[in-house]
């Protein structure tokens, strides 16, 4: 009798399965809410990043502007300073002393007849030229400016200070030497300069080699 | 021999029990999914308003008689006025960022507003994109830009 008993198959028991139907239900529900959440956070975060960033680079090219209309105004005043030189045939004296070495011992040997030496003038007039937009353009140097001059190019580099963003700016000055008035500038490049990423801890890898 | 089944399936109490715990978790579930359809409206109409300040400040870089501007589909309801010492264009557009002639209900509107100021060796431009959302009860800012050019 006893080992009838034992071979009878007991029915499973299913009350108290809808309570874990319901569970399992809100469990799927609130996993697909929270994911649902989750990325939506992380949408609306990114959409506010590009739009910080947008907003932050309109504002540096805005200082940028800013600092090349001021080159265009240095730029239209050594050129109208330098063609008074030309029509007054003589150079300011109060240049003499602010010119580089070279030009000024050129200019004091022989002060009154340089412009009447064609081709001494016309070497001088390219020299002085960017002499005196070298000098009106580093007036604009502050702490959020830094200008550098090579070869006829004038490289600016704008920084936001609240952002630390930086647009770097290059201006070419073009001389003509047979009619001075005719001489221009080209901005050749205009580009936000990219920030070096930097990690707060040093990556280590591991060894290659696995020594 | 007599089994005893005492197992008969699922009882009422248990299946009215086991809705109520449902529906009043469900309140929160749905919530959940309301709120994250919100967030992802909001990053849906702040990225259209960037796209669109940003498309309109480099068709003023490109053109700044702002003729090629007034030509596009954007512009196609514009509406100009001028206060005392600004231009304003308004420009409505529906919930899909289509543009309209005013808001019926909830939109969003963008005014562009500029600024010209005279100096003595050049003229300073100051363009502002304002983008506001408009619903039916209250106005929510939702973007704002500024340019500045120098002619």
């Amino acid at each position: 009798m006893k080992s009838e008993c034992k071979n009878i198959i007991k029915p499973i028991r299913i009350s108290g399965s809808s309570s874990v139907l319901v569970i399992m239900i809100m469990l799927l529900l609130i996993t697909f809410g929270v994911l649902a959440m989750m990325s939506s956070y992380s949408n609306l975060k990114i959409a506010q990043k590009k739009a910080d960033w947008t907003k932050d680079y309109y504002q540096l090219e805005s200082i940028a502007e800013e600092g090349v209309s001021h080159f265009k105004v240095s730029f239209e005043n050594a050129l109208a300073e330098l063609i008074q030189m030309s029509e007054l045939d003589q150079v300011n004296p109060d240049f003499l002393a602010q010119l580089s070495p070279e030009l000024s011992e050129a200019i004091i040997e022989d002060p009154l007849t340089l412009k009447r030496n064609v081709q001494k003038w016309s070497d001088l007039e390219e020299d002085l030229f960017i002499h005196i937009l070298n000098q009106k353009v580093n007036q604009q140097k502050n702490d959020s400016v830094n200008i550098s001059y090579n070869d006829q190019i004038f490289d600016y580099v704008f920084i936001d200070s609240e952002t630390q963003r930086q647009m770097m700016v290059s201006v070419q000055v073009t001389i003509n030497q047979n009619t001075i008035k005719d001489t221009d500038y080209e901005i050749i490049q205009w580009r936000e300069v990219p920030v070096d990423f930097v990690y707060e801890a040093p990556l280590e890898f591991g060894d290659p080699k696995g020594e | 021999m007599r089994v005893k089944n005492k197992a008969k399936g699922l009882s009422l109490v248990e299946i009215i029990l086991s809705i109520a715990v449902l529906a009043i978790l469900s309140v929160y579930v749905i919530q959940m999914f309301i709120t994250s359809s919100n967030l992802n409206h909001k990053a849906e109409a702040l990225d259209q308003s960037v796209l669109i300040s940003e498309s309109i400040f480099e068709s003023i870089e490109l053109d700044p008689t702002l003729t090629q501007l007034h030509q596009s589909a954007a512009f196609k309801y514009v509406k100009e006025s001028v206060t005392d010492d600004a231009d304003v264009l308004e420009i409505y557009f529906d919930m899909d960022w289509q543009p309209m002639k005013s808001i019926q209900e909830e939109g969003y509107v963008l005014y562009l507003k500029e600024v010209r100021v005279q100096a003595l060796e050049y003229e300073k431009v100051d363009y502002q994109i304002t983008v506001l959302t408009l619903d039916q009860s209250e106005t929510e800012m939702l973007y704002e830009i500024g340019m500045q050019k120098y002619y």
